[in-house]
């Protein structure tokens, strides 16, 4: 009976209840697709850590982590060995030598670790095979000697990205259409190698317009890029006896991940390449990653407590502890989607109690009638706080389906901010968002509309609950 | 039958010319390398200029070496920098800051650092690559540099060789063994940096170029002038005087 007439209610001044219900659509469908983003941010970020970086568990020397030298290898390798191979926890795991060095080509140098791996079983471990960029190189698979997988801010770095107009791209330009001067000021350019992107830049910035610049310059940087694959690097390292020594790579692929900083620490190299030279024996190796069956939080920790047990000489990390921006997050994502909902709907509380203050002035008279013809204060209340919540609720409701539509859509194409992309990246953030949401988060928001409309019907409740039915009539 | 063995001896010229020119070049540098690094020993003052295209300044220093191995350098001058010292020995180059009382290990992230801000680099110093060992040389011509008849030879490294050029394309002069003229490829064979030896001098009776500069190419304004104001070889020196203790007590 109550329901009915708050339903009604609702709908008896049309327009009123209208904009309110807009004002909780839009403000639920950005809360709700804040969330999603943050959320699908979350977990790119917390796969890459897992599945690019970290892996669910890794095993060190203690000793490794205060300071990084070839000695500190993993104590008792061969029983660490056998009790992954026989635990059906494990799914894979690999091992890796980890030599700090320094890069350098006839014109660039930057320090960097260089990983030995085993590429068959690091394959199985970590995607970094999949960020391998197109037309720079391949993951080991091209048989010279000594290969070695580098990023593209290494490569930077060394100088083993040149920027060349070929032919191709002259001819390629004349079939998209460009102007005879844009091919003519290009031809003068031709076959010149410029080293870095910034020269490359300022010399086109020099000769083109802006308008050749805005209509072709992506294009044409684009095509002139040309990684130098095969180039040799020179690393210089101390060696486990701590003489110095030096050996040669040739690039064989050149990666890119999210994360810039990953990046800029990180070469591969095949573990028998490097062992010999840095003087490591057979089972001397400093890290070993895995990546387990369950993923879960409790499983990954219950497993690190019990190799922690088996093997307390050695340090046993979780990614959470790995890569402690991922993990904190995941850990506060939770709790964040909620303060962001929570400060959306306490701004659009004060509308709700403005409308619904204003309908029960309105409504004076018609309260004063009800209570006089015995409806008492309980119904009264209850009436309003329906009214509120069916008020709030039609418009978070119809606001949870677009936002979840939303998410849908764009979680399936992808958000683009490339335009901020370096920024991002420098966090380990991805430039690219696959937004997504559990249906959790709805049930959640759903509570939380309720508790706001309770809360909300409150004040224009009390102002009902404070009229004398007697004067209320006369009005 | 007299033409045949006018023949052969004709083909066993050519060859052993061809064989002759092959040891040859590899020859020229390893002479042109001993000449540069001193007989058994060598003691010596030098000023380093290095040209920047804002600034320009001046270090002098001390160097004493014994054989390939060893060798000591004591800055003298700026005020600043006054009493540091660089100890090589072997593949280990250990540098004395006096104004923190600090011996540091240069490890291997400085060793493609410039040597005082300079176009040399401590690797160059340390000479881990050796010219003679990890190249193949080969005459290709020869010219005249700065009035001096030179022999051209190019030098490619060995493929397992740690060198990070692609060619290197030196001039030493036909007597004298004179290191001229050096220049540095990328593996794209586009220059990097050329090295020229100049102002030949007699000192301590010996011919060398008293003048070296370093030119970066692709940096304009730029290049490293070291000049050699005084040098003695074969002076009496123990192994036990490239030493840490001793680095500090220098003057």
């Amino acid at each position: 009976m109550i329901w009915n007439i708050s339903w009604k209610n609702v709908w008896r001044n049309k327009s009123r209840s209208l904009i309110v219900i807009c004002a909780v659509t839009l403000g639920t469908v950005s809360g709700v697709f804040v969330a999603g983003l943050m959320k699908g941010w979350v977990d790119q970020r917390i796969h890459a850590a897992i599945y690019t970086e970290a892996s669910h568990i890794k095993i060190q020397n203690p000793e490794y982590l205060n300071n990084e030298e070839l000695k500190h290898t993993i104590p008792n390798y061969e029983e660490i060995e056998n009790y992954l191979n026989n635990s059906d926890e494990v799914k894979d795991w690999t091992k890796h030598a980890k030599i700090v060095a320094m890069a350098s080509t006839s014109r660039g140098n930057t320090a960097l670790t260089l990983k030995g791996i085993d590429p068959v079983e690091e394959k199985s471990i970590s995607d970094i095979y999949d960020f391998i960029i197109e037309d720079a190189g391949d993951y080991f698979e091209s048989g010279f000697k000594n290969p070695i997988v580098i990023s593209e801010k290494t490569a930077d770095q060394l100088r083993l990205i040149n920027y060349i107009i070929s032919q191709e791209l002259i001819d390629s330009l004349k079939q998209l259409g460009a102007d005879e001067k844009l091919m003519a000021s290009l031809s003068t350019i031709q076959d010149q190698r410029f080293i870095t992107e910034k020269k490359f830049k300022a010399e086109l910035e020099s000769m083109l317009k802006p308008k050749q610049i805005k209509d072709y310059g992506a294009y044409i940087m684009k095509l002139a890029k040309n990684y130098k694959i095969r180039s040799k690097v020179r690393f210089t390292f101390t060696d486990i006896h701590g003489d110095m020594v030096q050996k040669s790579f040739r690039v064989c692929g050149i990666y890119k991940t999210y994360n810039t900083m990953f990046d800029q620490m990180n070469a591969f190299v095949k573990i028998d390449d490097i062992n010999a030279i840095a003087g490591l024996q057979e089972s001397d190796y400093h890290e070993i990653t895995t990546i387990l069956n369950n993923d879960s939080d409790e499983s990954v920790k219950s497993f690190r407590d019990n190799l922690n047990k088996k093997f307390p000489q050695a340090n046993i990390m979780t990614w959470k502890e790995l890569a402690p921006d991922a993990g904190m997050m995941s850990d506060f994502m939770t709790i964040y989607y909620y303060i962001i909902m929570g400060v959306i709907f306490f701004a659009l509380a004060f509308g709700i109690i403005n409308t619904m203050l204003m309908a029960v002035l309105e409504r004076i008279k018609e309260l004063g009638m009800l209570m006089a013809i015995g409806m008492n204060k309980k119904r009264v209340f209850n009436m309003i706080m329906l009214e509120t919540i069916f008020l709030t609720l039609v418009g978070s409701i119809a606001g949870m389906v677009i936002g979840g539509a939303l998410i849908g859509i764009f979680g399936h194409f992808g958000l683009n901010f490339s335009t901020v992309q370096e920024g991002f990246e420098a966090f380990g953030w991805s430039a690219m968002v696959y937004p997504t949401i559990e249906t959790s988060f709805f049930l959640g928001v759903t509570l939380m509309v309720i508790i706001v409309a309770i809360i909300s019907s409150i004040i224009p409740a009390r102002k009902a609950l404070q009229l004398n039915p007697v004067e209320a009539i006369r009005t | 039958m007299k033409t045949t063995k006018q023949i052969t001896l004709l083909i066993i010229l050519m060859i052993s010319f061809v064989f002759a020119n092959a040891q040859n070049a590899t020859e020229i540098i390893k002479k042109a390398d001993d000449k540069w690094n001193g007989e058994k020993s060598s003691q010596g003052t030098m000023t380093m200029t290095i040209v920047r295209p804002t600034w320009e300044r001046t270090i002098q220093f001390k160097i004493w070496s014994l054989e390939d191995d060893y060798s000591m350098t004591l800055i003298t001058s700026p005020a600043k920098e006054k009493g540091q010292a660089f100890l090589k020995r072997e593949t280990e180059m250990w540098n004395w800051v006096p104004s923190i009382s600090r011996m540091i290990k240069l490890p291997p992230s400085m060793m493609s650092d410039g040597w005082m801000g300079s176009d040399y680099t401590n690797d160059d110093i340390l000479k881990e690559s050796s010219m003679v060992v990890d190249f193949t040389h080969e005459i290709v011509g020869s010219e005249t540099i700065d009035g001096w008849d030179c022999w051209k030879i190019e030098m490619l490294p060995k493929e397992e060789s740690a060198v990070v050029w692609g060619k290197i394309i030196r001039w030493v002069s036909k007597d004298e063994y004179l290191m001229m003229k050096s220049e540095y490829y990328d593996e794209d064979e586009y220059l990097v940096k050329t090295e020229l030896g100049m102002d030949v001098k007699v000192m301590d009776g010996r011919k060398i170029p008293a003048r070296i500069e370093i030119i970066p190419a692709d940096k304009e304004d730029q290049k490293t002038i070291v000049e050699l104001n005084e040098i003695k070889f074969n002076v009496n020196l123990q192994n036990s005087f490239f030493s840490q203790q001793n680095m500090k007590r220098l003057r």
